[in-house]
């Protein structure tokens, strides 16, 4: 788990690290646990991936992450339509989509980045 | 008619055309439902081996069990619960088993008339092993 640099003037490239400490939502203190690039060429490359940062952070196989089904929870399929497949160049576009799934606040950006938070307990 | 539903909303007994293109037009649904037959129940985890060798154009036990793995969520995650909500399969949550639903011959049948060469290669890829199944493989 690589430590996450404080936002700075990085451009939405791929290979940069993610540079967000925090979810976006406000609600107490959250600490990021796994994170993973998408792979837009991928069919359901967004699904997977999140399922798969998902388990990264239970320590298990993406098999294993059963329920809820993530169709549940989130439109994948609009997202990968609006993040990744929009043909406006949104390279000075910044998106964001933040929900929770399986106690976990999950973060997609539009940037490629699948981050995944877990509550800090006080 | 008269199979006890299961919770959630209420679900259409006529399934529209809006849900049913909305049903097709994804090449892995597309080939789900080619998969399914009256005589056989498919694991979601075969349904992925399929799904995967076809589209690496490989034999399925060419497979990495990633790869499989990878298709085998997006499966359970995304395409198969659309399809239920749709009443297109059912599934049978513990051992996770994937049959026809009501309205899988209905969209089968508008299937057939939209044509497409890559679709029928895709269909008799998916009803293949079926056959080379029954005579015992």
């Amino acid at each position: 788990m690589t430590d996450a640099p404080h936002d700075g003037d990085d451009g939405p490239r791929r290979t940069a690290e993610p540079a967000i400490d925090q979810p976006a939502t406000q609600d107490g203190e959250w600490t990021q646990v796994a994170q993973r690039p998408n792979e837009p060429d991928e069919a359901d490359g967004l699904t997977t991936t999140i399922v798969s940062a998902v388990a990264d952070a239970e320590g298990v196989s993406p098999r294993e992450v059963k329920r809820p089904p993530l169709y549940d929870v989130v439109d994948t399929a609009a997202l990968e339509r609006a993040f990744f497949q929009s043909e406006t160049d949104t390279g000075d576009v910044r998106c964001l989509t933040e929900f929770e799934y399986r106690d976990y606040r999950v973060v997609v950006r539009s940037d490629g980045w699948v981050l995944v938070y877990e509550r800090v307990d006080r | 008619m008269g199979e006890g539903s299961t919770s959630g909303p209420p679900i259409p007994a006529f399934l529209e055309l809006d849900h049913v293109f909305e049903a097709l037009a994804h090449k892995r649904r597309r080939y789900l439902l080619y998969s399914l037959s009256a005589d056989k129940e498919w694991t979601l985890w075969e349904l992925a081996e399929k799904v995967a060798a076809w589209e690496r154009d490989v034999d399925e036990t060419a497979l990495s069990e990633e790869a499989i793995e990878r298709v085998y969520v997006s499966l359970q995650h995304s395409h198969v619960p659309m399809l239920v909500e749709n009443e297109i399969v059912e599934i049978e949550e513990d051992a996770e088993r994937v049959r026809p639903g009501p309205n899988a011959d209905r969209v089968l049948s508008i299937l057939e008339n939209a044509g497409g060469s890559d679709d029928t290669l895709q269909e008799a890829h998916a009803r293949g092993d079926r056959n080379a199944e029954l005579t015992g493989r």
